[in-house]
């Protein structure tokens, strides 16, 4: 719970080329990528994913003080607000590893097809308009927020 | 460097010899005025022309080489009456002791209803201390060598320079970089640390390649793939420098052809409105940057907007807690240390040590302590509750840039469609000539978008190479240390990386530091240069990692894309003296600085904040102004800039030549400010 800054975060291997593509071509940094997508599967209520093919990718010092909030306030949540459940930032960023990798998925189907490329079975973004591609991620996470509201809705009615 | 005095001969609109002398007391500024056509930047090119042998300013984007300028006097020509004439300028400069006096000779002719001119002669006497002067050189190259030891030619686009074009320096596309990179380097002279550190790369490369040869197993894959990386930056920088010659060039040939078919009356308007459009595209493409740079920083804010429920749900329950007194302890360890540390309760009741009392205040700090995490707890609750306040402001701003955008790429499509139109026209216009010249401009500026992109694609994997190549190194170190490997040529290789990581840290960390600096300095000018109303939204500039200028607003937001022409140009400025500060290292430079134009854009205050401000910067401050930039506002500016200022006018005669006057500073408000009126 102290945002330990030297903690190794790891992804699939079979989405390396999604996260190089997608701060090369949008600007965009792996931790906010990986935010992303433990976002989505948080929200679309996705069961965690255990990685198969692990890669080192970035260090948790560039997840942001923000970002470490929703991660503690989502498990807290999880957890029946009991604080001993984010105590140890390791055993957080490796919880959310598992959530991110199930968001990946989702990640990739939310975006309309032209903006994803497939080589040799491997998944990358497509940026040639990186305005466009930009916009098309942020409305997969407008959608995902307005289903969000209206299953919630449809839940309590 | 201090410029003593320019004479010119028949050179320009100037008929006959005359002279402007600088040699008044330092600090000093001197006035150059005259209405358009009367010949500012006519002794502005005398100067670049008299200390360079060059003919063309950097100002002259749309005149290509290839086009013809003529420099010598066209009056004195046609009354030559096909005579030869002879044209020359003369530039006096003193430097530490010496005094320097180059002259450069031009001969030109009149043939049928054309002029041909020619450079013919060119000397420099040199006088020292002591008042003995040399026999005048005559060579060509080492004239401009001593030139060039006095004043660097690669540096004088920073020095000697158009107010209003300079703005060019804030448009954010690869000629502005590579402006900007250019100065950076030529001004800080960093060209014999980056010889250096590509000497030691061809080194360390050859010395892999050996070693590669004596290697095996992992350590020999691993040196493949290093020199593999190696090759692949190699040949990566090559690609990028016949992509950028081919870009250029490309450049170039768009000039010359708009400059072609600017010489062809019928289609005039039609170019003048499709300049207007395209200066209108940039525009909206540099606004549309800089959105799409604030979407991006808003795609983590919009994706915790997706743990909303959950934030609710954990402030309320913090809150609950929080209001049930069960965080924050913080405050209540501060109580107990400081009832310890005065053994004494707030109730006045003592806390001896060993006391009953003194017993149940460390079993309550103990109790406390151990629940410890609520300390963290509490920042959660103050984050969760900022979160919560954002989020619905987060999707307003998202919706609104997004709103903004597409109503962008609708403005930018039509722009193209109306552009479309206009070359269809210039393609049906009765003039071949247009017809042609359009097609392959239009050809051009196909090739032109493909190039930029095509150079972005060549720098991101120059950005991955690099990565690739940190990552490999640390892998060979570690097998290298596993191995044992250490034998010479691995100690020569070992050191040669290491020199070469070295010197390149050293250049890296070098530019970086100068990029911080310049923005440093940069800032500190804008904020003296600034009008209120500025200063009030514009907080610093910043010199990008790609050399690209930006300036952030209060919330140090890119707000480049918002700031008015007028700002663009008091931006340029600042960069500008800021680079020359930097380079010369002191904070009043000795080179003089020339300008022409250097109010055209800048309203009241910005005018008079910048006379005030260059002389304290600048020992030799000269200014090329026009009738609009000398009202009695800026005159009064002057007056009060603590400096001598001399007063050039430049006087239309009837032959349409320019004649120079100096006019005595006490005559300047009634002959130039009110041009008589008063009497």
């Amino acid at each position: 719970m102290i945002m330990n800054s030297e903690i190794r975060v790891r992804i699939s291997k079979e989405y390396t080329q999604v996260y190089d593509s997608v701060r090369k071509g949008l600007n965009i940094e792996a931790h906010v990528l990986f935010f992303v997508c433990f976002c989505f599967a948080v929200s679309k209520r996705l069961e965690p994913i255990e990685i198969q093919n692990r890669e080192d990718k970035f260090w948790s010092r560039t997840i942001a003080p923000q970002e470490w909030t929703a991660i503690y306030t989502f498990f807290l949540d999880k957890n029946n607000m009991n604080l001993k459940a984010i105590e140890d930032d390791e055993v957080v960023i490796r919880q959310a590893e598992r959530y991110a990798n199930a968001g990946m998925k989702l990640f990739l189907d939310e975006l309309p097809k032209d903006f994803i490329r497939t080589i040799d079975e491997k998944q990358s973004i497509v940026a040639s308009d990186k305005g466009e591609t930009i916009k098309a991620l942020l409305f997969a996470l407008i959608s995902a927020n307005y289903e969000q509201e209206n299953r919630d809705e449809d839940f309590t009615s | 460097m201090i410029l003593r005095k320019i004479c010119v001969e028949n050179f320009r609109q100037f008929k006959g010899k005359q002279e402007i002398s600088f040699d008044h007391q330092l600090p000093g500024i001197t006035i150059v005025y005259g209405e358009n056509g009367r010949g500012k930047t006519g002794i502005f090119r005398a100067l670049i022309f008299g200390l360079f042998g060059e003919k063309y300013l950097a100002q002259d984007g749309k005149i290509d080489v290839e086009d013809n300028i003529n420099l010598i006097n066209i009056q004195a020509l046609e009354q030559a009456n096909g005579q030869p004439v002879i044209a020359s300028v003369s530039i006096i400069i003193s430097n530490k002791n010496n005094t320097y006096e180059i002259t450069r000779r031009l001969r030109g002719v009149k043939h049928g209803n054309g002029f041909t001119e020619e450079v013919f002669g060119i000397s420099l006497t040199c006088t020292d201390g002591r008042g003995n002067t040399k026999p005048p050189l005559k060579d060509r190259n080492e004239i401009n060598e001593i030139i060039g030891n006095v004043f660097d030619p690669k540096v004088k686009d920073y020095f000697f320079f158009d107010g209003e074009k300079i703005e060019r320096l804030t448009r954010a596309n690869t000629e502005q970089k590579k402006t900007v990179a250019q100065g950076i380097k030529n001004l800080l002279n960093i060209n014999a640390l980056e010889n250096a550190r590509r000497g030691m790369e061809i080194l360390r490369d050859n010395l892999n390649k050996q070693t590669n040869v004596k290697s095996r197993g992992n350590l020999q894959k691993i040196l493949a793939a290093v020199n593999d990386n190696a090759n692949n930056i190699v040949t990566n920088k090559k690609k990028y420098d016949e992509k950028r010659n081919e870009y250029d060039f490309a450049i170039k040939e768009k000039k010359r052809l708009d400059n072609e078919l600017e010489k062809i009356d019928a289609i005039k308007s039609t170019l003048t409105k499709r300049r207007e459009l395209m200066g209108q595209e940039a525009n909206i493409v540099e606004r549309q940057n800089a959105r799409v740079g604030l979407l991006q920083g808003k795609v983590s804010e919009v994706a915790s907007a997706l743990l909303e429920d959950a934030f609710k749900r954990v402030y309320s329950s913090l809150s609950a807690k929080k209001d049930a007194g069960e965080i924050p302890v913080q405050s209540k360890l501060d109580l107990i240390n400081k009832i310890l540390s005065d053994n004494k309760c707030i109730c006045g009741t003592y806390v001896n040590k060993g006391s009953p009392e003194y017993t149940k205040i460390m079993a309550w700090k103990t109790e406390i302590k151990d629940s410890g995490l609520k300390d963290e707890a509490i920042n959660i609750w103050s984050d969760l509750k900022t979160h919560l306040r954002i989020i619905p402001m987060t999707r307003e701003e998202v919706a609104r840039l997004i709103g903004e955008y597409d109503k962008d790429v609708l403005a930018i499509n039509n722009i193209h469609s109306l552009l479309k139109t206009i070359s269809e026209n210039i393609n049906d216009s009765a003039e071949e000539a247009a017809r042609l010249y359009n097609q392959s401009r239009e050809k051009i500026n196909k090739d032109l978008g493909k190039y930029e992109d095509q150079l972005n694609n060549i720098e991101i994997n120059a950005q991955q190479y690099e990565l690739t190549k940190t990552d490999l190194a640390r892998q060979k170190e570690k097998i290298i240390q596993e191995e044992g490997v250490k034998d010479e040529l691995e100690a020569a290789t070992m050191l040669a990386t290491d020199t070469y990581e070295a010197l390149d840290a050293i250049y890296h960390s070098f530019t970086d530091n100068m990029k911080q600096l310049l923005g440093q300095f940069s800032t500190k000018i804008m904020r003296r240069l600034l009008d209120e109303e500025g200063r009030r939204s514009l907080n610093r500039i910043v010199v990008k990692e790609d050399y690209s200028l930006q300036v952030n607003n209060l919330r140090d937001e890119p707000f480049l894309a918002n700031i008015s022409a007028g700002q663009r140009q008091i931006v340029s400025l600042c960069f500008i003296t800021a680079l020359a500060q930097v380079a010369t290292g002191k904070d009043r430079f000795e080179i003089p600085l020339f300008m022409d134009t250097p109010f055209g854009r800048l309203s009241g205050e910005h005018r008079q904040n910048l006379i005030k401000f260059i002389p304290e910067i600048c020992q030799q401050w000269i200014t090329m102004v026009t009738d609009t930039e000398l009202t009695e506002k800026e005159w009064s500016s002057y007056q009060n800039a603590s400096c001598q200022c001399a007063f050039y006018k430049l006087c239309s005669q009837k032959d349409g030549t320019t004649l120079i006057r100096l006019i005595p500073p006490d005559e300047v408000t009634e002959e130039i400010i009110y041009k008589g009126d008063k009497l």
